[in-house]
């Protein structure tokens, strides 16, 4: 199923099919929070004041609504910085049933060389970057302002970092 | 031809879309787009999901940090240029929190440092210069008492009995230096400063993770995993180590040694616990011993006691012990003994008891 973004059909779809929606919006509520625990509670709250508001003005595009207020709520949780405690869940998400899992694709030692290989051989500017990125959190505002680059700048050394890492993971001839 | 070069320009979007996806700082018209790019073709949906899949399975390999980034020579001298330079070779950064996907809130810490006996400076905390530059706080606690604090950002600290802590909090860093004993560590998330916990001549960092360290007895490190996966890198620059623990119940222990040409080398033990949670029991006013030695046992009972138990009978203090007892009943502690080990006992004092083997008197 498409969900239109530009028209009212998704005011048909069921509730159901609303929360297939779920996976998608918690793709994007991770990559704001970068905590799945948090993630998932934006989500569900989105969720809840969705249906919560049954008796007002019908919302034009339940998807977009959805987007907007796990954003809303993901600049509000940064704004407070209030930490919560939770359960510590620290597995990998395994992938959806029906998808092949990276596990398939290549094992666990083999995958983890070739990252060490693409960490290793990445430009110094770039290795630093994704370092303050990933292990200091650093966002890219943060890593802009260090570098003295534009924020655009940023995340164009963060597609060919990716880009790079994913010659490195997805080539079996290493 | 024409299919490969698509694919080429395929990887580039979806490397565009995930270097996005990585800053955190992706728009609601980003992402509407994103979903609109990626539902267009299946072409689209499978690769990306393919390459996130794969992305997201390296979230927790560890990165050695680069020789310098920019900005990080003013941080350190601001910062405290004496630590940050006995530290700074060997420290290593753990495990991030998932971007996307792995997650947790709650980290436990539990480090055991060199236990000495011997009278606390203060019980109620005391505020130093100290690390770094930094606010420093000491949290010191006496024998038969725990602390319990909630530090500023949420977190939670238990110190345990006749231990002592310092926490030294900044903009960038959560970091908590043991000095002695033994303190525990629920720890609120917070991906922008790492936790970070320097006992002995080790360090260990996590976000979104569960585990434990202890330094046992000054002669090296004791790390045990919970949960999670957690990095254990050594502070001795010539003695480097770094070692990444992934199975629950880990139990790495690491020893101060040298080898043949007198280098200093680290002498590595490992075993794996049924339930690593047990090694926490204190927190809720338990002990539980599961084949410990009997002199270690009564270290631990002694801890939460002022009544002292003594082993009058060297013979005795390698005897394994099994027992759960609430931490502070030194009696109920001494009848658990009884129970498994030919002991006899003497109540020398009010405060101190002797333990001899039966067959030695």
């Amino acid at each position: 199923m498409k969900w239109d973004l530009n028209s009212n059909k998704m005011q048909k779809f069921t509730r159901h099919e609303l929360e297939e929606f779920r996976r998608d919006l918690m793709l994007y509520a991770q990559a704001r929070v970068g905590d799945k625990a948090l993630a998932e509670d934006l989500v569900q709250e989105a969720f809840v004041r969705y249906f919560s508001r049954s008796g007002s003005e019908p919302v034009g595009s339940p998807k977009g609504y959805l987007i907007r207020t796990v954003y809303n709520l993901s600049i509000d949780h940064f704004r407070s910085k209030q930490i919560r405690l939770a359960a510590v869940a620290s597995e990998t998400d395994k992938p959806p049933d029906g998808e092949t899992s990276p596990e398939q694709l290549i094992s666990e030692s083999q995958l983890q060389a070739k990252f060490d290989q693409a960490y290793t051989a990445l430009p110094e500017r770039q290795q630093q970057i994704f370092y303050m990125r990933r292990m200091e959190g650093h966002s890219t505002a943060q890593i802009a302002s260090r570098f003295n680059l534009s924020r655009r700048m940023v995340q164009k050394y963060m597609a060919q970092i990716v880009l790079h890492f994913q010659r490195y993971l997805m080539d079996d001839s290493r | 031809m024409a299919d490969q070069q698509l694919n080429v320009q395929v990887d580039r979007q979806v490397a565009e879309w995930i270097g996005l996806f990585e800053s955190g700082d992706m728009t609601p018209e980003q992402f509407e787009e994103f979903l609109l790019w990626r539902d267009a073709t299946p072409r689209h949906k499978t690769r990306f999901e393919t390459v996130h899949a794969l992305w997201c399975e390296t979230r927790d390999y560890p990165l050695p940090k680069p020789r310098q980034v920019p900005g990080e020579a003013h941080s350190a001298a601001a910062g405290g240029r004496k630590l940050a330079t006995r530290i700074a070779g060997a420290l290593k950064t753990l495990f991030e929190p998932p971007c996307v996907i792995a997650t947790s809130v709650v980290m436990t810490v539990l480090v055991l440092a060199v236990f000495i006996w011997g009278p606390l400076k203060a019980h109620q905390p005391e505020f130093l210069a100290g690390i770094a530059g930094q606010r420093t706080v000491t949290y010191v606690a006496n024998r038969a008492e725990t602390l319990k604090i909630v530090l500023d950002d949420g977190s939670r600290l238990h110190v345990k009995a006749l231990s002592k802590v310092v926490v030294a909090y900044s903009g960038h860093e959560r970091r908590v230096v043991m000095k002695r004993g033994e303190a525990l560590f629920e720890v609120a998330r917070d991906i922008r400063r790492p936790f970070r916990v320097f006992a002995d001549k080790g360090v260990v960092e996590a976000v979104g993770t569960q585990f434990s360290v202890d330094i046992d007895d000054g002669r090296g490190l004791n790390v045990k995993l919970i949960k999670g996966v957690i990095k254990v890198s050594s502070l001795d620059q010539n003695n480097p180590f770094d070692r990444v623990l992934t199975r629950p119940g880990h139990n790495l222990m690491l020893r101060d040694s040298r080898d043949e040409n007198n280098q200093p080398v680290w002498l590595v033990e490992e075993t794996y616990f049924e339930d690593p949670a047990l090694s926490v029991a204190w927190m809720d006013g338990r002990l539980i011993f599961r084949g410990i030695t009997l002199e270690k046992a009564i270290d631990e009972i002694n801890r939460y006691s002022h009544h002292t138990l003594v082993l009058a009978d060297s013979s005795l203090a390698g005897i394994p012990i099994h027992a759960s007892i609430d931490a502070g009943d030194w009696r109920e502690a001494l009848r658990a003994i009884e129970a498994s080990v030919g002991i006899e006992t003497k109540e020398i004092s009010a405060d101190l008891t002797y333990l001899y083997s039966r067959q030695s008197r």
